[in-house]
């Protein structure tokens, strides 16, 4: 078990490197720098030249990556050219809005997938199943960003039932109202974020249960008379349980993902924003950081994932 | 010369484990073994499954990876992949599958298959490929009209003998039978066997035939080797090993043999229960400390068996075979 | 060795010519047949495939009539000019340019973009599992640790990154742009099958009859998983739509002046864009919603051909 867990790790180290490595050359490879249009556009090229050299930016690439690497383990992640403060003083400020959002549907995913699968599972073939087969059917083809736009607009704009920008109220006051604000904006789009993220659970438990229901030890404990609500929560919901947890990774880093495009919709100060902004200013610190940031995250989902499979599925920690 | 000469063949499947995934240890499927096989006979080769007779025959047609020892034909070790391309070694040396289903390709039609190792060895004209295929159907007894049909619309017999036809094609020395009648009905059996035999006749193949029925292979085959754990525990003629098996793991396999004479029905039982017994009572005598066979002693100039030396002789003799 | 084979066969050249009309006619329907019947036999399937087909046609013939740099002009007279005015019928847009013209100039470069990256993603992601799958090994050891890594990358991330590094892209550098991050899907499941596929004995009969290891995997292997490519490339194609349609959502696709079914839902990305003046962006998601899921709609029915077991067609 641990020994799994350690070879895993071992092998993301060298990923992690190359990944480094590779964020780090193309950030550089982006044309155009930050200085040119950032400081007074009359600027005289000479002065930019020795902005240039004090960053460094004009040493070799390996030299360059090198200090990055050093500052890093110094917890150092370089200036961001456009707000001139701490990279990592600048994304701590905004992880804690992307991570709540998709930790928020991330409960709701399961919150709703839950009992749609066993739903549909224990009356397979029928209606409810039938409306629930649509609706998986239908969050898993339609782009993500489509579901979020025709969401804002339905929702936000035309019924007004929710915020449409920001992460919190400008007006809200004290604790309780700052806290009860924030919730209301991710209130929609981790809703949205949820629905999406379903399809792969409600449809892996919904086959599991019509399996489960078949087999031999459902069909003799039937025979026994054991209530069928019993059934399904103590014999055939506990069974998936595992499985199903390790799901959790796999949407996590898919939700993590499609927050560049939630909060892109909904405006929403967090990481993926952040990027978007920072391509278009050229900011090479932030860019690097955050394709990096994310890399791992992606990481450890599917290593919180695979780590619970292979909890469930001896074989897998053979490999 | 005979026409192969498989000497202390190995094949191990590494185990790996450990914090670096090394190799700990290994699965021995074949563990040693040495036989020949001449032009023109069957050899049988026996055992239960997982004894490694599996394992042997691919090794033998090229299609597992030998761990040590050497297989020679026409006195170049063909374990060594250039060798086997220069020779085209498997245009002389063919399969025949246990799965006649699994063994041809379902989206291709029996022609394709059947010319497929003719298309590969033999570069023969459009006309005269389908000449030959037509040939090869109509001498395992097929209509011509299977030509363009797939796998799926032949019944189980009648894949295998199109099975027995694309490992003919070529016109091989030696073909690998893995078990090719054991997933038939009995009835057809018999007949697939035949076939066999009617083409070792015409086109004087030889045939390694692996089986784990000694009913069958008593039909088919002039030598005999018995494989149990990856090793040969005896080797024979047919009436060796027929009439004196010395080998208790050899008399186990005879006494399952099914009797078909019912009279006989409970003698049988008693004989196969008298056999078990033995067993049970007697592993330590035929088997080492690890439970591997014994390397192999001559006990008459056709009949080697696993087991020291003295206890062969002992045996050999209470079975009355003439000590050569 | 001809003669040997004379000798015990009584069949001769002769009988060639009229076994091979014989023959012909008993031959199994084909995959095509049987995905055919099975059309025929759902309705709704019949429905979502002659309304893709025809839409796709329509727009790739439609937007050749279409002057792009003139419709893409500014017409401040236009502005915002509502459905169903003259010369507009799905209204214009705050440059004063027709939406329904910018809707199939835009679809066409769309869904030719989402095909692009459907056949080069899913021609690699095929090849990688099929040669993953069936060496296994080194070969696949080092494979997969590849796939690892691509599965790690941030991708909507790494597009973005890419997209500003090249100067001047079109639409052929984003689909190759898009490809590099889109096969792993497909080679994962191909792998899984090709594993299993490896194991069967008329693999081990053609390594016996002298066929190389590439004829092998390509006509041997590959036609046993095809109707599991097919299906996976009918749901690749459904889920490559809203690929480039949303890097050009964020601004990063398909440069401003080639419209994009993308670039016109971030019209709605202006608060009083997205009610005020809804027909700029909303024909376009309608559009996206419409085409993912009649063609996830045909995968879904290709798949139950291709499982014999499930057929609602009259075949076999």
């Amino acid at each position: 078990m641990w020994k799994t867990i350690l070879r895993r790790v071992m092998i993301m180290v060298p990923e992690v490197i190359i990944l480094s490595i590779l964020v780090f050359l193309l950030a550089k490879a982006m044309p155009g720098d930050p200085f040119t249009g950032s400081i007074n556009p009359k600027a005289d090229p000479a002065q930019i030249k020795h902005l240039m050299a004090i960053n460094g930016l004009n040493d070799p690439w390996y030299q360059q990556y090198w200090n990055w690497v050093v500052h890093l383990f110094h917890g150092n992640l370089g200036n961001s050219y456009q707000y001139q403060e701490p990279v990592t003083r600048l994304i701590a400020g905004r992880a804690g809005n992307t991570l709540w959002l998709a930790f928020f549907s991330m409960i709701l995913t399961y919150a709703l997938a839950l009992p749609m699968g066993v739903f549909a599972g224990r009356h397979e073939g029928k209606l409810p199943d039938v409306v629930i087969r649509f609706y998986t059917y239908v969050t898993y083809c339609i782009p993500f960003f489509v579901i979020l736009v025709l969401g804002i607009w339905i929702f936000g704009y035309v019924l007004g039932w929710f915020p449409t920008t920001g992460s919190v109220s400008s007006d809200a006051q004290g604790w309780v109202q700052t806290v009860g604000s924030h919730f209301y904006h991710i209130l929609l789009p981790g809703i949205l974020g949820a629905l999406f993220s379903t399809v792969n659970i409600v449809q892996y438990l919904r086959s599991e249960v019509i399996d489960a229901k078949h087999s031999d030890y459902v069909r003799t404990a039937r025979s026994k008379g054991v209530p069928s609500k019993d059934i399904y929560r103590h014999h055939i919901f506990r069974n998936s349980l595992l499985p199903i947890a390790a799901f959790a990774g796999y949407s996590i880093t898919g939700l993590l993902n499609g927050s560049i495009f939630t909060e892109t919709v909904f405006s929403y100060p967090g990481m993926g924003l952040l990027f978007v902004n920072s391509i278009s200013y050229r900011d090479y610190t932030v860019i690097t950081a955050l394709v990096l940031i994310f890399g791992l995250l992606n990481l450890l989902g599917t290593l919180l994932s695979d780590i619970i499979l292979s909890i469930v599925d001896p074989r897998i920690r053979i490999e | 010369m005979s026409l192969i000469e498989i000497k202390d063949l190995k094949v191990h499947y590494p185990i790996r484990s450990g914090f670096w995934n090394r190799v700990t240890d290994s699965v021995k499927a074949v563990d040693g073994i040495t036989f020949n096989i001449e032009a023109g006979e069957t050899y049988g080769l026996v055992g239960e499954s997982g004894s490694g007779k599996s394992t042997t025959g691919k090794s033998v047609v090229g299609l597992e990876k030998v761990t040590s020892g050497s297989i020679l034909y026409n006195g170049k070790d063909i374990t060594k992949k250039e060798n086997r391309r220069k020779l085209d070694y498997n245009r002389d040396v063919q399969m025949i599958f246990q799965d006649s289903l699994s063994s041809l390709n379902p989206r291709k039609r029996i022609e394709d298959i059947i010319a497929e190792p003719l298309r590969n060895f033999e570069h023969l004209s459009k006309d005269d490929e389908k000449l030959r295929v037509l040939q090869l159907l109509n001498i395992v007894g097929l209509d011509a009209d299977a030509l363009y049909k797939y796998p799926h619309q032949f019944s189980g017999g009648q894949r295998q003998r199109i099975g027995v036809a694309r490992a003919v094609a070529t016109n091989p020395k030696l073909i690998i039978a893995d078990e090719p009648v054991s997933a038939l009905d009995l009835s057809v059996q018999a007949q697939v066997l035949n076939f066999m035999k009617k083409i070792q006749r015409e086109f004087g193949i030889s045939y390694l035939f692996i089986s784990h029925d000694l009913g069958v292979v008593r039909h088919m085959c002039n030598n005999i080797a018995i494989m149990n754990r990856g090793r040969l525990v005896e080797i024979g003629t047919r009436e060796d090993i027929y009439n004196h098996p010395l080998h208790i793991y050899t008399k186990r396999l005879l006494a399952a043999i099914p009797e078909t004479n019912v009279n006989q029905r409970a003698a049988h039982r008693a004989s196969r229960l008298a056999v078990e017994k033995i067993y049970e009572d007697q592993q330590s005598k035929y088997y080492d400390e690890d439970g591997m066979a014994y390397p192999l002693v001559q006990v008459s100039p056709t009949h080697s068996v696993a087991l020291p030396e003295a206890i062969a002789k002992q045996l050999a003799s209470q079975e009355g075979e003439v000590q050569a | 060795m001809a003669e040997n084979f004379e000798q015990h066969s009584d069949i001769s050249a002769a009988d060639l010519a009229r076994l091979n009309q014989e023959a012909q006619a008993e031959a199994t329907p084909s995959t095509a047949k049987i995905i055919w019947n099975e059309f025929k036999a759902d309705k709704p399937a019949m429905a979502a495939l002659i309304i893709v087909v025809g839409f796709i046609v329509f727009v790739m013939i439609g937007a050749l009539f279409i002057n792009t740099p003139k419709m893409m002009e500014t017409n401040i007279m236009d502005y915002f000019d509502k459905p169903f005015t003259a010369g507009f019928w799905l209204g214009a847009d705050s440059g004063g340019r027709s939406v329904a013209k910018q809707l199939i100039v835009g679809s066409r470069n769309s869904i030719g973009i989402a095909i692009g990256l459907t056949v080069i993603s899913s021609t690699f992601g095929i090849a990688w599992g099929l040669i993953s799958g069936y060496f296994s090994g080194y070969i696949d050891w080092g494979m997969q640790r590849v796939y690892d890594f691509m599965m790690m990358l941030p991708m909507t991330m790494m597009i973005i990154v890419l997209v500003t590094i090249i100067p001047h892209y079109n639409s052929v550098s984003l689909t190759f742009i898009f490809s590099i991050f889109y096969w792993e899907g497909t080679s994962r499941l191909i792998r899984s099958r090709t594993l299993a596929e490896t194991q069967k004995d008329y693999v081990a009969a053609s390594k016996t009859s002298g066929t190389n290891h590439w004829k092998i995997i390509f006509k041997e292997i590959m036609p046993n998983i095809s109707s599991l490519i097919i299906v996976d490339c009918t749901l690749s194609f459904a889920e490559n739509i809203g690929v480039e349609t949303g890097l050009s959502y964020l601004g990063f696709g398909l440069p401003n002046q080639t419209p994009s079914l993308g670039t016109m839902i971030a019209n709605a990305n202006d608060p009083s864009n997205i009610t005020l003046y809804w027909w700029t962006w909303l024909p376009a998601a309608l559009e996206i919603v419409v085409l993912c899921l009649s063609i996830s709609y045909i995968g879904q029915v290709l798949r139950r051909a291709a499982d014999a077991s499930q057929r609602q067609g009259a075949a076999d």
